[in-house]
């Protein structure tokens, strides 16, 4: 009994243990907009309570060959993950959720999601080395901003790649979602106080 | 060298004869039939089961409940409930008391309990109780880190949250922080009875505060603060009465020893009950007896029933006395190479078997020493007595005024026996020497050693001279020495000895008295012999060392990324 609680302790200590060992356990958890045929999964609800005021939240629609979901951080007014990729380097993709976003040098271009206003922003390029740059969707509550950076000499198609993976579920959609989840009887949000 | 040319006759200063030991009355012994539990069973008490039974059915529970739809959903909206009630009562006094006390839960605060308690257990030398509070935190925090991701339950639903928070929400990790922290001080600093009664209070007021102003700012619901709870309190409570048991490693603030142990209480009937049953004994007091001399064991003088009352000896072993051996020869083993004997004891069991297999073969050999009355078991393979004759009326040699030529020749011949029985005790210092009626006895034969090196048999000589002299002068113990141990044999002595073997004890002694008895026994010497190194340098020597030191960084590595993913840094 003894030599058990210590090596359960030992494993706790070492982090071993920490990492599900369920790679569907792990899928269940990153933040993709459908999940057996749902929208909305655990992650989305708890973006949705982070920036509670933020009409889109991000998610991934489908992860391209290569790329991988790491580094998932939900705090209250700060939503933050990032996408690895095998080909542009780890944390190529850094999505973050919050109440506002500090512009740099921005471009509006077209919007690829409805109800959203897009702005690009161009930080740094090495040729044939290094893209660095910013893509900001701004929507009603909130604001997501993808960090690029990618370490190769591809800039075109990782991007692209990145436009097909990202996406956004609506608040109104979650609230629907989670609403037959629970049969009406536990709501997403605090009932609306009026003049609010 | 001769080793022995021209020795003279052992009856030199009287005749050789060992002590007779008391009459000690004896009744029936009694054999402990198969399943009966041993004096001191070391198990968890009633309410460590509890809390164990409870902690695991509660999280199996939990898990199922969360994992099916119905009923998680039927969690969810209990806990709405009593979050959208609590948060009803919101007011702007409340709201900032509420976040007052929230701060009881925030990283800084945790941080603090921790790491003050972590350095409090270092200057206390309370190192076992250092590691389980370390072991305990860090398993909490991250067994309640994994069931929040495997539970993935969301904030507090359909309430406006008004409190920082981050990640999943069940099990609540402040709380569990904050209750492992607290259940570690506790039972690491708190000495057993009123205190620790009374902190317990004190932790759950503690922790349910946390957990209201948790629920009241909408961070946590109830579920979160309960599961929380009971992993908190149910880890550290397990493994500290699982590893630290008060009866062995009791938290106490009185000066001693920590290799002392309470032998009163739970321990104090054990023992009484295990010398009736196994050495039929019947025993009137135990009491502890001459603990400063001894930093290895817990010595006892036991009264034995009878017209009149005798006395016997016991020393008590535990596995914290295994461990400070293996300690010490590990110790030892790098900083001076392989001695001799520094092979670490596996058990307790094989330890007291020693002490018990020494004192037989001193008796044997005619060494004036205490008579073996036999080994009693308290908690099989964790704690043994070996149960011995008292010397009664005897003196330690350090408590003497003076010694005469009677008390030298004697303690000298006690080493003449030791060689010419192949034996080496090892560890002769004042407080092993007693002295009754003009005798010497030689006491604490653990060391003892069988066909030990040239060597080991010089430093014993070495040694047993220098206690004499502290209590005559170097001259008289030399003139006396000579009767029995040629020049070469007593240079040998002195070039062998040096620093390291001489027993602290010993040492302090001779440092207290301002005198260098070393060099005032060289200068009586006719030929110095060239010193004996102590130093002994192996593959093995460096191997070793080499592998703690990088042990010892991978630990330090693995403690601090653990230290830094539980949020402790």
């Amino acid at each position: 009994m003894r030599r058990l609680l210590l090596a359960l302790a030992v494993c706790l200590a070492a982090g071993g243990c920490v990492r599900p060992a369920s790679t569907e356990l792990a899928q269940a958890r990153e933040p993709a907009c459908r999940y057996e045929g749902r929208q909305g999964m655990a992650l989305i609800v708890l973006m949705a309570q982070a920036v509670p005021t933020a009409g889109q939240l991000p998610c991934v629609e489908l992860l391209p060959a290569g790329w991988s979901v790491s580094d998932v951080f939900v705090r209250n007014g700060r939503v933050r993950f990032s996408l690895d990729s095998d080909r542009v380097g780890t944390r190529a993709v850094q999505v973050v959720l919050e109440r506002y976003c500090t512009f740099g040098r921005v471009t509006r271009v077209p919007s690829d999601h409805p109800g959203t206003r897009r702005y690009q922003e161009v930080i740094s390029i090495e040729p044939g080395r290094r893209y660095q740059g910013a893509i900001y969707y701004l929507f009603p509550g909130g604001c997501v901003t993808y960090r690029l950076d990618f370490r190769s000499d591809e800039q075109a198609r990782p991007l692209g790649e990145v436009s097909l993976a990202l996406g956004f579920v609506t608040r109104d959609t979650l609230r629907q979602s989670l609403n037959d989840f629970t049969q009406g009887r536990v709501p997403l949000d605090p009932p609306q106080e009026p003049g609010r | 060298m001769e080793p022995t040319a021209g020795r003279p006759p052992l009856e030199v200063g009287g005749p050789v004869s060992t002590s007779r030991p008391q009459r000690v009355t004896r009744a029936g012994q009694r054999r402990r039939p198969s399943g009966e539990a041993p004096p001191l069973p070391r198990t968890l008490n009633r309410s460590g089961r509890i809390w164990l039974i409870a902690g695991g059915a509660v999280l199996l529970l939990w898990a199922g409940v969360v994992s099916n739809q119905r009923t998680a959903v039927w969690v969810l909206e209990a806990d709405h409930a009593v979050v959208e009630w609590i948060a009803g009562l919101r007011s702007s006094v409340l709201t900032e008391v509420m976040q007052t006390v929230h701060a009881l839960g925030s990283r800084w605060t945790i941080r603090a309990l921790f790491w003050a308690t972590v350095i409090a257990l270092v200057l206390l030398r309370r190192f076992r109780h250092l590691f389980v509070f370390l072991g305990t935190t860090l398993a909490v925090t991250a067994f309640t880190g994994f069931l929040a991701y495997a539970f993935a339950w969301p904030r507090p639903l359909g309430v406006e949250i008004i409190g920082d928070w981050s990640g999943y929400a069940n099990p609540s990790r402040p709380v569990a922080a904050l209750t492992a922290i607290l259940m570690g001080m506790l039972y690491s600093m708190a000495p057993a009875g009123r205190l620790r009664r009374v902190g317990k209070p004190v932790i759950a007021g503690l922790v349910t505060a946390l957990s209201l102003s948790l629920m009241y700012l909408a961070v946590n619901a109830p579920s979160d603060v309960i599961i929380a709870a009971v992993v908190g309190v149910t880890i550290p409570l397990v493994a500290f009465r699982m590893i630290t048991p008060n009866e062995v490693f009791p938290v106490t603030y009185h000066r001693g020893s920590s290799a002392h142990l309470d032998v009163g209480g739970r321990r104090g009937q054990a023992i009484h009950r295990a010398l009736e049953d196994q050495l039929g004994l019947q025993v009137a007091a135990i009491q502890p007896f001459g603990l400063s001399g001894s930093a290895g064991s817990t010595p006892l003088r036991v009264t034995v029933k009878g017209d009149p009352e005798t006395w016997l000896f016991a020393k008590l072993y535990a596995g914290s006395h295994l461990r400070s051996d293996r300690w010490y020869k590990l110790g030892r083993t790098l900083l001076y190479g392989r001695l001799e004997d520094e092979k670490p004891f596996n058990t307790v069991r094989r330890l007291v078997q020693q002490e018990d297999y020494a004192l037989r073969l001193m008796y044997g050999a005619g060494v004036r020493s205490p008579e073996p009355f036999g080994i009693v078991e308290i908690t099989p393979e964790r704690e043994y007595l070996v149960v011995t004759e008292f010397f009664t009326d005897a003196r330690e040699i350090g408590d003497l005024e003076q010694v005469d030529d009677g008390i030298i020749d004697d303690g000298l011949r006690i080493i003449r026996r030791l060689w010419d029985a192949g034996l080496a005790h090892r560890d002769i210092k004042p407080a092993n020497l007693l002295v009754r009626d003009g005798r010497v006895h030689l006491i604490d034969v653990f060391f003892a050693e069988v066909r030990p090196s040239p060597w080991r048999q010089a430093v014993d000589l070495a040694n047993m001279m220098l206690v004499l002299a502290t209590r005559s002068s170097c001259e008289q113990v030399y003139r006396r020495a000579r009767l029995q141990f040629n020049d070469d044999e007593i240079a040998e002595a002195f070039a062998a000895t040096s620093g390291i073997t001489m027993p602290s004890q010993l040492r302090k002694a001779m440092r207290d008295q301002g005198r260098d008895l070393h060099a005032e026994f060289l200068r009586l010497l006719p030929e110095w012999a060239p010193p004996v190194a102590i130093q002994r340098w192996s593959v093995r020597r460096v191997g070793l060392t080499i592998g703690v030191v990088l042990l010892a960084l991978l630990a330090l590595l693995t403690a601090l990324s653990s230290f830094e993913s539980a949020g402790l840094l």
